[in-house]
């Protein structure tokens, strides 16, 4: 059964392909916009993307709500992300499970949290909260690390899980992270899939890495590799049809060359899911 | 003070380059050692900076070389490190620094230079407004000219230069070896926008104009811009003048709002 919110296979709004999304032939489902590089009057992201938004299903997603951090939230960036949904009216927002900033200082990075349980209960709260102001559910994406904290006690899903169940918000599950800290911290990437909440699962991330061979940097400037298009089909298995999507945001292609990798992930997902074939992309623009 | 809330503080301490005990927190994970693993973040941090400096200020990199853009952008992401959440705003103060820090504040052209890179850039992305073209002039009965007020398409600012930093600008642009650093006996005006087309402009222009499209950003009408011209222009010419300016502005497409009191 293909539930509601399916908006097919996806592609990350990226400035050198405006013109190629409006005026070329593609089979591109939906685009997913970078929240903070909207918040801005007007001018030309904002001119595309509202063309864009005429045509295709948007989502928003942020970098910079910080639902880790343990200042209060920022209620002008979450004034202004209100706005900006009410502009865009996108399908749905996602931000990170990570912390950005502390000392009041930004990091611009997605930096890892301890996973523990008052670390749990902290980013639950922030998140309830955010939902509350923005009043909507919001998706989490798992992040990619590089260390672990001394007093973690227990696994990346398993905090992942538990703060996504009692906040009540849904799952962007970024399989390109799952592999990279798998990789970084010697876990089995297809133990986090498996004990994934499948019902929380509402979109998908596919993105590119660099590999150093002991460790795995998250760069978004390399194709999808070959392990993540298995775990892809793991997470297809396992979750049925997921809204999913490539990250680009570094040495980008032609948009034709994301188009064929995508047509990657629409062939694995064919494959795994019979009833796809049924499902037509009409249905998610009524 | 919470544990998560030293963490994060000291997490972030450790990224600036800060004294911390941030690498204690860190757990065992061979084979790759802890400062690796931390300096991923360290270097992933000054990278993601830099990198916007890089995309702000193009001309000012050009013109700085590479030796002493490392100083800029080493020094900058120390002295002024982001208090914002998005990092179109992160080099506001580079203008600011180049004017107060060795060795940059020795060549005041690096300052004015980059202040004109970040005026481009707001107009670029300022708020949208329509624009009103020379027609809604032409209907408008002579008697209510001297009532008349003006609002601005939001693009629209003046850039005052000290020094010759446009022609500086434009050299570079054009990949040519920029002029020596003149400064001005009195500053050239510019006036930047975006045309109705979502490109960024800009052109000199001169002192008369310049006060007039300043007393029109202020609120003030026709009858009292005109007065305030006197100074420069020659009593008689300064409605011809006036009018031209208007139309000149309305042409470019620089004006929202004409409203007729
Ligand atoms: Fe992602």
């Amino acid at each position: 059964m293909i539930n509601d919110h399916f908006l097919g296979f996806g592609l990350g709004l990226r400035i050198p392909h405006f013109e190629d999304v409006l005026n070329t032939e593609h089979n591109v489902d939906w685009f997913e916009i970078l929240t903070e590089n909207y918040m801005v009057g007007g001018g030309k992201p904002r001119y595309y993307l509202e063309q864009v938004a005429e045509r295709f299903p948007i989502v928003m997603h942020g970098v910079s709500m910080s639902v880790g951090s343990t200042t209060p939230l920022d209620t002008q960036y979450l004034n202004h992300l209100k706005q900006l949904i009410n502009d865009v009216k996108p399908r749905w927002i996602s931000d990170h499970l990570c912390f950005t900033q502390a000392n009041g200082v930004n990091s611009h990075d997605l930096l890892p949290l301890p996973y523990t349980e008052d670390a749990i209960n902290h980013v639950a709260q922030r998140i309830m909260q955010a939902q509350d102001h923005i009043g909507q559910q919001m998706l989490i994406e798992n992040v990619s690390s590089y260390l672990t904290y001394k007093e973690s006690g227990m696994t990346e899903w398993e905090f992942y899980n538990e703060v996504c169940q009692r906040a009540d918000c849904l799952m962007l599950l970024d399989i390109n992270n799952i592999y990279v800290s798998a990789r970084n911290h010697q876990f089995d990437a297809n133990d986090y899939i498996n004990a994934i909440d499948g019902k929380r699962v509402r979109q998908i991330h596919l993105a590119g890495h660099t590999d150093y061979g002991d460790y795995v940097i998250d760069t978004h400037d390399h194709d999808v590799c070959d392990p993540v298009w298995d775990l892809y089909r793991a997470a297809v298995k396992k979750f049925g049809a997921v809204s999913t999507m490539i990250e680009r945001d570094d040495d980008i292609p032609p948009f034709t060359n994301l188009v064929d990798e995508l047509n990657i992930a629409k062939r694995i997902a064919h494959e795994e899911l019979p009833d796809l074939s049924q499902w037509n992309k009409e249905q998610v623009h009524v | 003070m919470s544990d998560l809330a030293r963490l994060q503080q000291q997490f972030v301490a450790f990224l600036q380059g800060q004294q911390s005990d941030f690498p204690q927190l860190i757990g065992d994970q061979p084979p790759v050692a802890t400062d690796i693993r931390l300096n991923i973040y360290h270097n992933a941090y000054r990278m993601r900076l830099r990198e916007t400096i890089d995309n702000d200020h193009p001309m000012l990199g050009k013109y700085l070389g590479d030796e002493f853009y490392d100083i800029l952008v080493a020094n900058y992401i120390d002295t002024y490190p982001s208090k914002v959440k998005s990092l179109r705003y992160f080099c506001d103060a580079i203008p600011t620094l180049l004017a107060e820090q060795q060795p940059f504040i020795e060549h005041p052209i690096l300052s004015p230079l980059a202040a004109f890179e970040r005026a481009l850039l707001t107009a670029f992305d300022a708020t949208d407004a329509s624009t009103i073209g020379i027609n809604d002039l032409a209907s408008l009965p002579g008697d209510q000219w001297p009532n008349i007020t003006l609002s601005f398409h939001p693009s629209v600012s003046v850039f005052e230069e000290p020094i010759n930093a446009v022609a500086t600008w434009q050299h570079l642009k054009s990949d040519k070896n920029p002029p020596a650093p003149l400064a001005h006996e009195l500053p050239l005006y510019w006036l930047i926008w975006r045309t109705p087309e979502r490109l960024t402009e800009f052109r000199n222009f001169m002192a008369p104009e310049m006060v007039l499209l300043k007393h029109f950003v202020n609120g003030g009408n026709f009858a009292d811009g005109c007065d305030a011209l006197a100074e420069y222009l020659p009593v008689d010419e300064i409605p011809q003048f006036a009018v031209q300016y208007l139309q000149q502005w309305l042409t470019n497409g620089l004006v929202s709002k004409l409203t007729a009191h």
